[in-house]
């Protein structure tokens, strides 16, 4: 971004400073970007409702990423652009016997809000209750991935997986992950975290004063925080324009180049692995044919995409879940890219005639509904009938989403690139959109998952991402870039790949 | 009415009771309305709540939970069968009980349409007043246009205007009405004023429009004509002789717009981020949260039957005329 100098050289001495530590050392300190203490931050997220509760395994939304980046912490934490590992509660972690065995050592002098030392025992109930009988947490099937865990003292964790996982520090980073007191029955906001809830009211607001004894020492600047649930992006915007808000989350696209003029606000952009994509379904017809669902791949002009829709904001997908800028991306890969000729003769092949129907709706993000109209006008140049129909957004999840044969999707960014291929695209998984089954892709992620060496481990990956690319029922043109609003007080912001800062913008930043 | 066969007649005592009666009627069968809307609604709060991450047997146990697999009719005889105990049970999204997610909604609703009825009352009914004295002046006619302007526009726009201009460009007011750290009077004062402005611009038009046909059609009665014949000025005839006989009117026109301040309250309420009952409601649709759009949709139709009969019954006490039995009627 243009217009991000004075946040991204600060950023960028944070950054450059990170890349210097391992990952098992405490937080850096920053002499030269002289954060100073004090003052309200007012953070604008949405995906607040008056339904909500402190029960961290109801987090499941931007706000309550962010609510619990600010009251609480996870063992490990996932920072920057380049998703690095940092600690959180855990100072350090190591894994061994094909991932299945993790070790993670607790942070010293770590308190939770009410002066309760942080311990084994808590972090053990923390993960178990994602598991338990009654929860409905988006984290319980990696809690469900846990075979047993105890302590060896009271700041050394072990966990024992029941299949080999390299990516499991990446997915206790997630933050329904959080750590509370062992025991908790009554949810009630006592965490780890730089801020401890003051006022909480459901789908209005929630207020926290800074937990003086934070076991992370150069962070938590402001000594208040508000998150605002500002649903609505509209409200969001003009909070943000009006000074109400100083960290707007997902700013409207089309809307961010009237903002950009504004004085005294700037505005960062993250490249995220969240996408909007198309659904075929590859065990029912006319989708079962490979041709079909390659020629649709083939028909649909992702510059296109990437210009109109996410304003050149963003990159070009390959019909996989991984993005060009995730370590893992499999650069070397065929890209499947806008072709009218040979979409139009692998359609004749497929030898389907008549019209496509695409369902969308708003439920699956604005942006699915425009690019459904793009990609009817792109296909038409390659003879491939698309007839668009726009589905109400009440009930999309449970009428349209996963039945209808052609339909759009939305995933949001996952901690590790391996859970997104599991949860989305492996044989029998509960998350499969599309259907699809190849046995080939299934046996890649699962040997990659237990493989301890990196470059053999990303080979695997690759494979994975191949198979899928050329086979599978998903097209993902685009992944957009989210733009987020920072008013310029707000000093010290490194965008991540997820909301706010990898959701923990609160004890990042200091207000100038 | 039984009463009046046995009785000497009482026709306030009569409407009092009619109105009762058909009023709850009416509650009752709003109740049955709302509840089979929702159901028809794609989707329920099972699929709601889980959204993405709904898998076939997560829906059936929460369904269950919920207690969705009952047949509808009987899930809204039970509901109906607590409400009639004063029982609303418990939100299905929250699992907190419905008074206590419904009761500060309520007060802070009531605050803001209170705050719109304490400006919008004296300044729509003044400003329909003066329009009737100086009938045909500038005035009349500017007041005639900005009324027509505002009744052709939708509230929103007003609310989105407003925030432009008090909130975004010069930065006055908050444009999320929601009460920051320690919410003092002056804070509440700062996010009330832009929805309250909004709802007196809204809903001055058709009050102040009301009150100005009522005071005109007096004035085209005989004692009126009598007064002008007899020379008394305009003033003294509209303030002695036709305010007086057009007070029935007025204060009919006064309840009415407070129970479709009501309805703005809901859209204003939008607009601003406003927590108030109108939010919840919309919020509490949009996850299908039955038991919650149940009590909302009660208490709205509780407001407007109440203030319906509250204004023809205010309506028959100040006007004698009602207040004695027709005579002459058939017997």
């Amino acid at each position: 971004m243009a217009n991000t100098k004075n946040l991204s050289r600060r950023g960028v001495l944070r950054a450059a400073g990170a890349l210097g530590l391992i990952a098992a050392m405490p937080r850096p300190v920053f002499a030269q970007a002289a954060p100073k203490r004090g003052g309200t931050l007012s953070i604008g997220v949405e995906g607040a409702s008056t339904g909500d509760t402190l029960d961290p395994r109801a987090f499941n939304s931007p706000y309550w990423g962010v609510v619990s980046g600010t009251i609480y912490n996870t063992l490990v934490e996932v920072h920057g652009p380049a998703n690095e590992l940092r600690p959180g509660l855990a100072r350090s972690w190591e894994g061994s016997d094909g991932g299945k065995r993790w070790v993670f050592d607790l942070v010293e002098g770590a308190t939770f809000h009410d002066g309760r030392p942080v311990t084994a025992a808590d972090v053990i109930y923390s993960l178990k209750i994602h598991n338990a009988e009654d929860s409905r947490s988006n984290s319980r099937s990696i809690a469900a991935g846990i075979a047993s865990m105890s302590a060896d003292s009271p700041t050394r964790l072990k966990i024992d997986l029941a299949e080999g996982n390299y990516f499991f520090p990446a997915m206790v980073s997630n933050y329904p992950l959080c750590i509370i007191p062992d025991g908790t029955k009554k949810f009630d906001g006592v965490g780890t975290g730089p801020y401890k809830i003051s006022r909480f009211v459901p789908g209005e607001v929630i207020e926290a004063v800074r937990h003086d004894g934070y076991f992370k020492k150069d962070a938590a600047w402001a000594d208040q925080v508000v998150i605002l649930a500002a649903n609505d992006p509209a409200a969001r915007a003009s909070a943000f324009q009006s000074g109400q808000i100083q960290i707007a989350n997902g700013l409207d696209t089309r809307t961010a180049a009237l903002l950009k003029s504004l004085p005294n606000k700037t505005l960062v952009s993250y490249r995220g692995s969240q996408f909007v994509g198309f659904n075929m379904l590859a065990d029912i017809e006319p989708f079962n044919n490979p041709d079909l669902r390659m020629a649709l791949k083939l028909a649909i002009d992702r510059q296109d995409v990437l210009l109109r829709i996410y304003g050149g904001q963003g990159r070009v997908g390959n019909d996989t879940p991984i993005p060009p800028n995730d370590p893992l991306f499999a650069a070397g890969i065929k890209q499947n890219s806008y072709d009218p000729e040979r979409a139009a003769a692998l359609y004749k092949k497929s030898g389907h005639t008549g019209p496509l129907r695409l369902s969308t709706s708003d439920a699956a993000t604005v942006p699915a509904v425009d690019m459904a109209a793009l990609f009817r006008e792109h296909a038409a140049r390659a003879g491939i009938q698309i007839e668009v129909v726009r589905e109400p957004a009440d009930g999309y999840w449970t009428n349209v989403w996963a039945k209808a044969p052609f339909h759009a999707t939305v995933w949001g960014a996952r901690p590790s690139a391996d859970m997104i291929l599991t949860t989305a695209y492996s044989t029998g998984s509960p998350g499969n959109d599309t259907h699809w089954s190849n046995k080939a892709f299934d046996t890649a992620i699962a040997a990659a998952r237990t493989q301890a060496n990196e470059a053999k481990r990303k080979t695997l990956y690759a494979d994975a991402q191949s198979i899928l690319s050329s086979d599978g029922g998903v097209i993902i043109p685009v992944f957009g870039d989210v733009i987020e609003g920072i008013a310029n007080e707000v000093q010290g912001y490194v965008p991540g790949t997820q909301p706010c800062a990898n959701y923990r913008c609160a004890e990042q930043v200091w207000l100038a | 009415m039984l009463a009046s066969a046995t009785h000497r007649p009482a026709p306030i005592r009569d409407f009092v009771v009619s109105r009762v009666v058909s009023g709850l009627v009416s509650l009752v069968l709003i109740t049955a309305l709302v509840f089979v809307g929702t159901a028809l609604l794609p989707g329920d709060t099972a699929g709601a709540l889980l959204g993405q991450n709904a898998t076939p047997a997560a829906l059936e146990a929460l369904r269950r939970d919920l207690g969705l697999d009952q047949p509808l009719v009987q899930r809204y005889l039970v509901w109906l069968a607590g409400a009639l105990r004063g029982d609303f049970g418990t939100s299905l999204a929250s699992g907190r009980a419905v008074s206590e997610v419904l009761l500060p909604r309520l007060a802070n609703s009531l605050l803001l349409a209170g705050a719109g009825a304490v400006f919008l009352l004296p300044i729509a009914i003044g400003g329909g007043i003066l329009a009737a004295i100086w009938q045909g002046s500038w005035f009349d006619r500017l007041i005639g246009f900005t009324s027509m302007l505002f009744l052709a526009m939708p509230a929103f726009l007003v609310g989105y205007i407003l925030i432009y201009v008090f909130a975004v460009r010069l930065g006055w007011f908050p444009s999320m009405s929601v009460a920051p750290f320690a919410g003092g009077t002056r804070a509440w004062a700062q996010i009330l004023t832009l929805p309250v402005i909004s709802l007196v611009i809204i809903g001055q038009a058709h009050t102040m429009k009301l009150t100005r046909t009522a005071i005109l059609s007096v004035l085209a009665s005989d004692y009126v004509l009598m007064a002008e014949i007899k020379g008394i000025s305009r003033r003294r005839i509209i303030l002695r002789h036709a305010l007086p006989n057009a007070l029935s009117p007025i204060l009919s026109i006064s309840i009415l717009t407070i129970a479709y301040l009501i309805v703005d309250v809901v859209v204003i309420e939008i607009v601003f981020s406003y927590p108030g009952l109108g939010k919840l409601m919309v919020d509490s649709v949009a996850y299908r949260d039955l038991t919650v759009v149940q009590a909302c949709g009660l208490l709205f139709a509780l407001v407007f039957i109440t203030m319906n009969f509250l204004a023809d019954l205010l309506a028959m006490l100040v006007n004698p005329r009602q207040r004695v039995p027709a005579r002459g009627a058939a017997a």
